[in-house]
């Protein structure tokens, strides 16, 4: 199956293994991964903060660059998955219909990976093994905005060798939030430092998500606290296997 | 207009209530506390999602045919031998109120607990002409002798300690009891009811107001509410226009939602449905009746985008799942009306000017969104006041610059490429053990709680054509 | 009695809703559902009482059960439990039929709540210790009970005094709020008008606004009790 992969602006930036590890899964999984270069960021940074109007010119281009084909869109980041389901009500909005329906094609063809994995390949365990504790955070987009929640679940369980901890307050905000974790930094930092002490409570060796935002967010703190938790994106986690990283 | 709680910028107010240890463990509590009761009461009662669309349901119907409802409830109210006053404006409301409590000559007036009585600031109004009123909803009482301002919208003292509330019972009314809740409360309960047999007029809000009757519904505990409008002479009522239900079959469903939601009971204590002056032969129960419905702004929300926020019925819901609210408490928002609803209504009611940091102190976890019993999208409604201070040049010049350039290179494919390419590397080269040599603008914000990520090197990009060639 | 500004502010609001203005509603639409109006109605009236009295005793509520027949021994017993004292009772031939009023007439200094009283009427409420009433309805869903104001049954009656007894036919218990409302509601519709006070009760006058700790008795009743009537 052909499919197109939607890598986000996070992920090529500064996590490229994230984009590279969801590439390999897929590959791994009978797809042919395409990457259309001309895609950039789905423009939530500009959309959340209040600027769709003036983000319109990018979302005009998210939406030619996936036309020139009719493959899936898989991304590794739910919030992006959503912000691009949104694109059709903010094209009516601003009188564009035209382009509202050309959105909606698109949209109606972007997927969260797990749910890609999961609801089109129908695959619930891709055979991968990772020895340890994690706790999954599930992100708001993903579980709230899209409806996903299972799917990374189902897919977590049958790691072989993972135990998935519960932590408190497990569905709570990690307090990333786009532009809000900078522009309201005090209390996004209250936020993220209460998930991380849930997280701890748990003593996780991995600290395992859907989404590259959130898990960037959860890291550096994380990472601030000097804990030992390793983070790690699940398509990274369901590319391990018993000798170790494929 | 009386929204505002404070008069400190809101950077400054965020900053002190984050470092207000008594209020954060006693808000973590509320959350906790009132959260995991209202999960039990929406697993006991089954179907939550159907009877959140029969709530909503009405509410729009009621919000599509408001003006027909606050017409036929005037009607019945005044059949009924009770007086409507309908007001625009606060100063309508209040002057309004004035003008009864002069003419009955009222010095004491007993009041059970009503968020629009203090959206139009009528306390203020009723104690320049030196009428005493008091509160005798026990968490508005602890913060009217204290002189503070409610930081909940159900549990209003919530930041306050049982330390601080004998502190205050001492100093104000010569408490000489110990601290523990009971006693207090025993304590209070003789001071108050000196007043309400004292009193000249008792006020009340409404939670809904049944038109085909010309009834109120208050939903209460404490037997305040029932006090004020059983002992004093006359009872003035005052609404939100949009708090209406049809009948009470419609009350039903709504007081359901609402008990849950808000205190994670089936039904609170009382359930008080009033309808009109005392008949013919009773000799208690208000001889006056008057119910002052008040607009100040909820027409114009109507008429807005932002109208489905109407469907409100106040239950707090929102307050107590957000994880913004959990971290500022109240006080934070700075307006009587905080956490998600406040992010959406106290810019409504109260304007920009004061209100507009409150739709950003959000970061769209939609948290609200999933327990509001009337299904509000409160999240979507905060993005669109985002939309409406950014649209209007409300935010900083540097923002709309940056926000420019994101954008202009965001629909240039080769500039965005080119970007990312290089700041992959960038990031790659500068970013060190978390830290980035600049400290400046965004990096200095969110490197004051964590660390930054740690970069790999290489955009995707480069790595996906650089395979793609081999 | 007065409405003023009404069509100034009903107009301005018409306008906003973009049409003109509209003194009667559109019909309510049929109900997305249903479950207001058939929660609990699939038990038996012995099932709905007894889960009402569980529930009331949930609710701090103390409940005790009496037949007709003993309904006025029992009242007596319930009295002296709570010390007794000055009562007031409301002038409602429902409590007469039962006996019970003359019982507790007998035995302590009673009040009666009558029009005739007037102004005495809430000073002996504010007096006395024990309050009795009679309810018109219970309610199986939240041990809750239904009072109807009037002339011969004062609000006070049940509010002023420290201990609030209610007596209650189980043959009365609905299921819910929702059969409440059914009742109301034809009432209504047969151009009568509401009691001036209608009041769901569910147990004694509780706060949590100290700590969120649960205190019972605060500007209300600090004990209620249901004396529940076996006529089934």
């Amino acid at each position: 199956m052909n499919v197109n992969f939607y890598v986000t602006c996070i992920a090529d930036i500064v996590k490229s293994g994230v984009g590279k590890h969801s590439v390999l899964l897929l590959e791994k999984l009978g797809c042919n991964v395409v990457f259309l270069e001309k895609q950039g960021c789905c423009g939530q940074p500009a959309i959340n903060s209040g600027y769709a109007k003036q983000a319109i010119p990018g979302m005009k281009n998210l939406v030619e660059t996936f036309e020139v084909n009719d493959y899936p869109i898989v991304a590794p980041a739910g919030s992006c998955v959503y912000a691009v389901k949104n694109y059709p009500e903010y094209f009516e909005r601003f009188g564009e219909s035209d382009w509202a329906a050309r959105a909606q094609k698109v949209a109606d063809r972007f997927y969260d990976i797990t749910d890609f994995i999961v609801n089109v390949l129908k695959v619930e365990n891709v055979g991968a093994t990772l020895t340890g504790k994690a706790v999954y955070h599930p992100s708001c987009s993903l579980t709230r905005k899209l409806g996903i929640v299972r799917e990374p679940l189902t897919l977590l369980q049958n790691v072989k060798g993972l135990q998935l901890l519960p932590i408190h307050n497990q569905q709570t905000c990690c307090g990333f939030g786009g532009t809000f974790s900078v522009k309201m930094a005090e209390i996004s930092g209250e936020m993220v430092t209460e998930k991380v002490m849930n997280i701890s409570e748990a003593e996780p060796d991995y600290l395992v998500g859907a989404d590259v935002s959130c898990l960037m967010n959860i890291a550096g703190r994380l990472s601030r606290e000097g804990k030992k938790v390793k983070v790690m994106h699940i398509a990274e986690v369901l590319m391990q296997n018993e000798k170790g990283e494929n | 207009m009386s929204l505002k709680t404070s008069e400190l910028p809101f950077k400054e107010r965020v900053e002190r209530q984050v470092h207000n240890e008594i209020m954060r463990r006693a808000v973590v509590k509320a959350q906790e506390t009132i959260g995991a009761n209202r999960q039990k009461m929406v697993d006991e009662l089954g179907h939550w999602e159907e009877w959140r669309e029969a709530a909503k349901q009405i509410r729009n119907h009621v919000l599509e045919n408001l003006d027909a409802y606050l017409h036929q409830l005037s009607e019945k109210v005044s059949q009924n031998g009770g007086h409507v006053f309908f007001a625009e404006t606060a100063e309508e409301a209040t002057d309004y109120i004035r003008k009864i409590a002069l003419e009955k000559n009222a010095k004491k007036i007993v009041k059970s607990k009503s968020m629009v009585t203090e959206e139009i600031g009528m306390n203020h109004v009723l104690e320049a002409e030196g009428i005493k009123v008091v509160e005798t909803d026990l968490g508005e009482y602890l913060l009217q002798i204290a002189d503070d301002k409610p930081s909940h919208i159900v549990v209003p003292a919530i930041h306050k300690d049982r330390h601080q509330i004998r502190k205050d019972l001492q100093e104000k009314l010569g408490y000489q009891g110990t601290e523990t809740p009971e006693e207090m409360t025993a304590f209070i309960r003789k001071v108050i009811r000196r007043d309400f047999l004292e009193a000249d007029i008792g006020i009340s809000g409404c939670n809904f107001a049944v038109a085909e009757t010309g009834s109120l519904c208050l939903v209460t505990n404490e037997g305040n509410l029932r006090l004020a409008t059983t002992m004093p002479k006359t009872h003035i009522a005052v609404m939100g226009m949009e708090r209406i239900a049809p009948t009470f079959k419609e009350v039903d469903v709504l007081i359901t939602m609402l008990c849950r939601s808000a205190v994670g009971a089936k039904l609170t204590g009382y359930n008080t449905w009033l309808t009109g002056p005392r008949l013919e032969g009773e000799t208690d129960g208000p001889e006056d009746f008057h119910l002052v419905i008040v607009d100040n702004g909820r027409s114009k929300i109507l008429e807005s985008e932002f109208k489905e926020v109407l469907r409100c019925i106040r239950c707090g819901a929102c307050l107590n799942t957000c994880p913004a609210y959990r971290q500022i408490g109240g006080h934070g928002y700075g307006s009587i009306y905080p956490g998600p609803i406040g992010a959406v209504i106290s810019p409504l009611l109260g304007g920009y000017q004061d209100f507009k940091e409150l739709p950003y102190a959000c970061s769209l976890c939609s948290g609200c969104n999933s327990v509001c019993p009337v299904k509000i999208p409160l999240a979507q409604l905060i993005l669109r006041h985002r939309e409406n201070i950014a649209q209007s040049g409300m935010t900083p010049l540097t923002e709309r610059l940056s926000i420019k350039g994101f954008n202009f290179a965001n629909a240039h494919p080769a500039i965005w490429d080119g970007s990312v390419k290089i700041g992959a590397k960038l990031a790659g080269r500068f970013i060190k053990n978390g830290k980035a040599p600049i400290r400046a603008g965004a990096l200095a914000e969110w490197t004051k709680a964590r660390d930054l990520p740690q970069p790999e090197g290489e955009s995707f990009r480069s790595w996906f054509a650089n395979r793609e060639k081999n | 009695m007065t409405i003023q500004n009404r069509d100034t502010f009903l107009d301005k609001l018409a306008q906003r809703m973009g049409r003109p203005r509209q003194t009667k509603a559109e019909p309510m639409p049929s109900p997305v559902n249903n479950y207001a109006a058939t929660r609990l109605t699939e038990l038996t009236q012995a099932e709905r009482c007894q889960a009402f009295m569980d529930f009331a005793k949930v609710m701090m509520v103390d409940v005790a059960e009496a037949t007709e027949a003993d309904a006025a021994e029992k009242i007596l017993e319930l009295c002296g439990k709570y010390g007794g004292g000055e009562l007031v009772i409301n002038n409602d031939e429902r409590l007469t039929a039962l006996g019970i009023t003359q019982a507790v007439q007998n035995r302590y200094s009673t009040h009666i709540w009558t029009p005739e009283a007037a102004g005495d009427n809430l000073t002996q409420a504010e007096k006395a210790n024990i309050g009795i009433v009679y309810a018109e309805y219970g309610l199986t869903e939240t041990g809750g009970i239904v009072l109807f104001s009037e002339k011969d049954r004062g609000r006070a009656v049940s509010l002023l005094p420290e201990k609030s007894i209610v007596v209650v036919r189980k043959s009365t218990v609905l299921p819910r709020v929702a059969q409440l409302a059914q009742v109301l509601h034809e009432k209504a519709q047969n151009g009568e008008r509401m009691p001036s006070c209608i009041n769901i009760i569910a147990g004694p006058s509780s706060t949590a606004d100290i700590e969120l700790i649960k205190v019972v008795g605060v500007h209300g009743p600090v004990a209620k009790i249901y004396l529940v009537i076996d006529d089934l």
